[in-house]
């Protein structure tokens, strides 16, 4: 398939030179052509920006934080390499939440990423500024998905957003946070684009040892036969209104709906959040010890290598990434690691199993993808499993694609079209369908 | 759960090279509250019998048999390392003495 939406460099350049939202950390000012093109390019001339968290060999990379501020990468992440190889132009580098680790776009270290339609709501993260700068004039947006990093966003911003199996795309160049759960995932203007960006990503990698072959090629439109909706409680009315009546209007398409009765392990779906925490906290814990002020990246002197260290790590690293250190050390230490550690461990086993036991009733589970449009900045959280549901697919590992729905006020919600891990293909046939259904919905 | 003493967290700060600030532990500390909250609830659930799950992908690949081809193609060599140190000599990274 190849790309439809393919932007506009010279345009893109413009808006991202005046982007007054804190979103921009780097423009190339002139378009680079891979010495490397492959045959028949799929993404050719498609505009696309790059999330900071990805390694570039041309400028430096520092994931939006001070402690890598001055950090030139000698690689190049493969993504980056694949993309550019299939005819993709990158056109600018964008912030994100500080390593990739937050989730609201409140902490890069460069500066607050607000919602563009309302100046007091969350852009969302942590691909803040991926979704901000993603206009007409750009064709997608590499980013990263580690709980809901990119489909919460799309969700905000009524963009589609993808998050692949685990494994099915290589992270090599990619900064790790949480390793069993990070994911290359992107941004983009329509289902056909996103099927073209997966059709130029997917694949084995040496340098990634989680790589696998997953089927991506043979994507054609097909009208799911079974679609499974939840009976979520926590919905906003004018969100659960109009997700239950687009279960009759898929009913009218012939189109048999079950309505799963998640009363029963709702546990697991609030376990989601607590789970996510642990693991995610403690493998950060662990990968981030590389950030050490002496190898590579920001330097604060010291008298000793210890004084290196902590000065460096103190001054250099947010406030949000030294809680969440600590944290994640505290539930690896050998006191706490069975009751929590490995307990979150024991509960991702069964979000994992409830979540696949969820897929195979039918070809899609489809459920919006917030109980509302983006927050405002005053909003307290409620600790509520929808505010969190989309983590559980990176628990699982499965595909799940956030697709345009419903918008109010120029605000929006998506709908999460999940399925089986592995079954992207599948997925992304389906998700066709539903673009156009949806589209075709509107125009009623 | 017990919530950890602040004596706890100042320590676990320093062994990862943070300085435990008054600020950051007691914002810790205080976080700790709602995250336990979470924690116990998630603690309920029944896990007899069921194993962590460390990895989405739990087939073990069979590739000893391959043979050991040393693929130098994505190592970085001295220059490249060298360029993104503090502070450096020709051949050397340098930092203070660390045996004294």
């Amino acid at each position: 398939m190849k790309i439809k939406h393919l932007g506009n460099f010279d345009l893109a350049k413009e808006e991202l030179k005046n982007n007054k939202n804190n979103a921009v950390s780097y423009i190339y000012e002139n378009k680079i052509i891979s010495n490397k093109l492959i045959n028949n390019p799929l993404l050719k001339d498609a505009i696309f920006t790059i999330k900071e968290n990805f390694a570039t060999n041309d400028s430096i990379s520092h994931a939006s934080s001070k402690i890598l501020e001055n950090f030139k990468p000698s690689y190049e992440a493969t993504a980056i390499t694949k993309l550019t190889n299939n005819g993709a132009i990158k056109v600018a580098k964008v912030y994100c939440d500080e390593l990739a680790l937050g989730g609201t776009g409140t902490y890069s270290a460069f500066g607050l990423i607000k919602h563009e339609n309302d100046n007091n709501r969350y852009a969302g993260g942590s691909s803040s500024g991926s979704v901000a700068t993603l206009t007409n004039s750009i064709s997608f947006a590499l980013a990263s998905d580690t709980g809901d990093s990119v489909r919460l966003p799309a969700s905000y911003w009524g963009k589609v957003g993808f998050k692949p199996s685990y494994g099915a795309i290589s992270r090599y160049g990619m900064f790790a946070y949480a390793s069993s759960l990070d994911t290359v995932a992107y941004f983009a203007h329509n289902v056909n684009d996103v099927c073209a960006i997966s059709q130029s990503l997917y694949g084995l990698d040496e340098k990634d040892f989680t790589t696998r072959n997953i089927a991506i090629n043979e994507i054609k439109i097909t009208k799911p036969k079974k679609v499974l909706f939840l009976n979520l409680d926590g919905l906003n009315l004018w969100v659960s209104s109009q997700y239950h009546e687009l279960a009759q209007k898929l009913k009218k398409e012939k189109i048999e709906i079950i309505y799963e009765n998640i009363k029963e392990h709702e546990d697991l779906l609030f376990a989601i959040k607590p789970v996510y925490e642990i693991i995610s906290y403690s493998e950060a814990s662990s990968n981030l010890s590389n950030l050490n002020g002496i190898a590579f990246g920001s330097t604060v002197k010291g008298n000793n290598w210890a004084e290196i260290m902590t000065n460096t790590r103190s001054r250099k690293l947010g406030k949000m990434v030294q809680k969440r250190l600590v944290l994640g050390a505290y539930f690896l230490h050998e006191k706490n690691q069975n009751e929590m550690f490995w307990k979150a461990l024991k509960v991702r086993r069964l979000i994992k199993n409830y979540f696949n036991s969820l897929h195979e009733k039918a070809d899609l589970v489809i459920f919006p993808c917030s109980a509302n449009v983006a927050p405002l900045f005053k909003d307290k959280f409620s600790n509520h499993y929808m505010e969190y549901i989309l983590t559980g697919s990176n628990l699982a590992g499965n595909p799940s694609l956030s697709l345009p729905w419903i918008s109010r006020n120029n605000l929006f919600v998506n709908l999460s079209l999940d399925t089986t891990i592995y079954k992207d293909e599948q997925l992304l046939s389906y998700a066709l369908w539903f673009e156009e259904f949806l589209k075709g919905d509107k125009n009623e | 759960m017990k919530k950890p003493t602040k004596e706890e967290i100042i320590n676990i700060a320093k062994s990862l090279m943070l300085e435990p600030t008054d600020e950051l532990i007691n914002e810790i500390l205080d976080e700790f509250n709602a995250l336990n909250k979470r924690i116990t609830k998630m603690q309920k659930i029944d896990t007899n019998n069921i194993k962590p799950l460390s990895h989405i992908d739990e087939c073990d690949k069979l590739d000893f048999f391959r043979e050991d081809i040393p693929n130098d193609s994505f190592a970085i060599n001295k220059k490249q390392i060298l360029e993104n140190a503090f502070e450096k000599d020709e051949d050397y990274i340098i930092t203070n003495k660390v045996v004294k």
